[in-house]
């Protein structure tokens, strides 16, 4: 009911036949008045022939003549029924005054005609009903090839009208198979003068939100760029006061965890900032993601150890097109998250295996998990499961996952969370596509 | 035959088209699913071709005034649904929210009601009609066709009714949907009546006036007119007296319905607000 394209075959449609269908019934009913006109006519000239034929021979009285069934007719002088048809009684079929009636005998209803001349009055008779049927068969008829026309008709409103959307429906398609990054102008070339308008409303409005984005990106970027070198420092300066203010080591080791912590953030930001496509412009080459995910968990390892976890790893060598870093920074973001979640004493395993044209990377852990409807959102820019009062304790600024997906989707892999094959726990699992 | 057809067929489907548009404006407004449509169009129908095949012994019915009489409790139970529906949606569109929406789906079931009686009630006369001409065989071509015009015409006004109810400023839409609701309420009881004074249950009196001169009830505005606000060119007092108390019903309705959701919407306000006092 709210289809524009209903709307406009219904009412078109509608308007159409309700114009077509009334005039049809106004050009009925002239047209059987019409008809009842030259049947009247046809009428006369039968009465005035019989008149004629009598008024030659006014001696004519024989038995009644017979006609076709239709017609009857009747002629009287002074009074008396000289002559008439089979069909017509010896009663007076219609009133001695001269003009047209309606009269019923011999069990029909009879369209009469009293005509007088040469002193005689001639009654003449059509069957109304044989009358309306011969009309309206004949109308009819006339009507049949509006009444077939119309569902043709219908059909070609129907196309027309589709045709006439198909910009509508091509723009629309163009918007909802829009990335959510995708901020390029609408690519329809000579739109139609209906939507050319909502076109360049559209397309100014993308580009003024991809320029607010880059402004936005660029800050953080800087931000963070600039941050580097100051923090660098800070934490030179927390080592040397660490060596002389030895008597509050409680205190400068808070110190040393909030300026680590701050270095994380800054440099989650660029990493963030260096995967995004518009960034990314590092050349792809066949890569071991097998020997790579080692290398990894041999440096993430004294985290791991830290905390009194155990990380197994299973795989072989397995190909994909990539470079070092990218790659390197989602394992570590993912090794990082199943460190920090996953309870001391907790499990990590960690496999690459092949799956058809596919090298699936999983990275799962035996921490708290995450519910089913936090999948999606845990992909998000500073999104972190709970809040900051997330029950683990570990600091953090939800970005690590951010990032696992922005790079995911630079080669264009698909990523998945679900439960572990621990009794806690989850699993995130990543599909490449191989290199041949 | 084929004016005859179209007179027929015309008088029986306008008046099912109209409401049908009227009733699916306000679903329309409501944004409510439309699927009673169905439900009511398949069973009534259904129904319809029952009462057809077995019209000679629901006749007998009453001391032969059965057809009469299933008509009128059909007519007097569109007449109540009707009034029950626009209690519900009465007042509903500034309450649109939480528990206000249960009130959409019991109007949507009513609907499907309502079309179902208005179903059965025109459609066992169509069948009658068209059945009586497809046994004996005659006049097959004038009948059909009279029927393909009768039908375009009734059907084409209730899209069209539907559209221009649906297009006019939202505020208006339903106050004039529910005035022609209770219009057709009116005809609803006032037909009861002609009904009833057809088989000597109710007196039979002379008409109070006399508009045929003015808009002859065979007209196309004349049928139009009948079946959009009932009108009658003879009504008797009878008629005049059930179309009154019909649109009064519905108005009652209409004024209550209102005045219910008001009192309820505020008596919750009132209790959040208390709860929110005492957390």
């Amino acid at each position: 009911m709210n289809s524009i394209r209903i709307f406009l075959v219904s009412t078109i449609l509608a308007l159409v036949t309700l114009f077509v269908f009334v005039s049809a019934l106004r050009g009925y009913e002239s047209s059987m008045l019409q008809a009842e006109q030259l049947f009247d006519s046809q009428l006369k000239v039968t009465a005035r022939l019989i008149a004629r034929i009598h008024a030659d021979n006014p001696d004519n009285q024989g038995s009644p003549v017979d006609l076709d069934e239709n017609i009857a007719f009747q002629v009287w002088r002074d009074g008396q029924l000289v002559a008439r048809s089979s069909n017509a009684p010896e009663a007076a079929i219609a009133k001695q005054q001269p003009g047209f009636g309606y009269y019923n005998f011999a069990g029909y209803r009879w369209r009469t005609l009293s005509y007088f001349s040469d002193d005689q009055w001639v009654m003449a008779a059509e069957r109304s009903d044989i009358r309306f049927s011969l009309a309206e068969n004949v109308i009819t008829k006339s009507l049949l090839p509006t009444l077939i026309g119309l569902p043709v008709l219908g059909l070609l409103i129907w196309l027309i009208v589709t045709r006439g959307m198909r910009p509508l429906r091509n723009l629309a398609r163009e918007l909802s198979g829009k990335q959510a990054d995708d901020l390029r102008p609408l690519s329809t070339v000579l739109p139609k003068q209906e939507l050319a308008q909502i076109i360049a409303s559209t397309n100014g409005l993308l580009q003024r939100l991809e320029s607010s984005l880059q402004r936005e990106k660029q800050f953080a970027s800087d931000a963070a760029h600039e941050l580097r070198t100051p923090i660098s420092s800070l934490k030179i300066q927390l080592h040397n006061m660490a060596q002389d203010l030895t008597e509050h080591p409680q205190e400068i080791a808070q110190i040393n965890q909030t300026a680590n912590q701050l270095e994380h953030v800054v440099e989650q930001i660029l990493a963030l900032y260096r995967s995004s496509p518009d960034h990314y412009n590092a050349q792809f080459v066949p890569l071991d993601l097998s020997a790579l995910t080692q290398d990894i968990i041999a440096e993430e390892y004294g985290s791991i150890e830290r905390k009194g976890q155990s990380i197994e790893f299973h795989g072989d060598s397995q190909f994909i097109l990539g470079d070092r870093f990218s790659l390197g920074t989602l394992i570590h973001n993912l090794l990082g998250n199943a460190n920090k979640y996953t309870p001391a004493g907790g499990q990590i395993l960690v496999s690459v295996s092949r799956d058809s044209d596919a090298v699936v990377l999983r990275v799962e852990d035996s921490g708290p998990g995450i519910a089913e409807d936090q999948y999606q959102r845990v992909f998000q820019r500073f999104y972190r499961v709970g809040g900051d009062r997330h029950q683990s304790g570990e600091p953090g600024c939800g970005l690590g996952l951010a990032i696992v997906k922005r790079v995911a989707d630079l080669y264009q892999a698909s990523i998945d969370v679900g439960p572990s094959t621990f009794s806690s726990g989850c699993a995130f699992t990543l599909r490449f596509k191989a290199a041949n | 035959m084929l004016i005859n057809s179209v007179i027929l067929i015309l008088q029986e489907t306008l008046e099912a088209a109209l409401l049908i548009g009227v009733l699916l404006a306000i679903n329309a407004q409501l944004r409510c699913h439309h699927r009673w449509l169905w439900y009511g169009l398949s069973t009534g129908a259904i129904i319809a071709a029952l009462f057809a095949l077995n019209m000679g012994s629901v006749a007998e019915w009453f001391d032969y005034a059965g057809q009469e009489v299933m008509n009128t409790v059909m007519q007097s139970l569109i007449c109540l649904f009707l009034a029950a529906a626009v209690w519900l949606v009465s007042g509903l569109n500034r309450f649109q929210l939480g528990a206000w929406q249960q009130y959409g789906h019991y109007f949507g079931r009513l609907c499907g009601l309502i079309i179902m009686l208005a179903v059965i009630r025109e459609g066992q006369e169509i069948m009658l009609y068209l059945g009586g001409f497809f046994s004996s065989g005659k006049h097959l071509q004038q009948v059909t066709m009279g029927s393909i015009i009768g039908f375009g015409i009734g059907a084409s006004s209730g899209i069209l009714l539907f559209y221009g109810l649906v297009g006019l400023p939202a505020t208006w839409t339903k106050p004039v949907s529910l005035t022609l609701l209770a219009l057709f309420a009116g005809t609803m009881l006032s037909q009861s009546a002609l009904q009833l004074t057809q088989v000597d249950w109710i007196e039979q009196t002379a008409p109070l006036w006399d508009s045929s001169a003015l808009l002859a009830e065979d007209s196309l505005l004349g049928e139009l007119l009948y079946a959009l606000v009932g009108y009658e060119s003879k009504p008797t007092a009878a008629q005049v007296v059930s179309y009154i108390a019909g649109v009064c019903l519905v108005l009652i309705a209409a004024f209550r319905g209102s005045r219910y959701k008001r009192q309820h919407h505020l008596k919750q306000h009132h209790l959040k607000q208390q709860s929110g006092e005492t957390a």
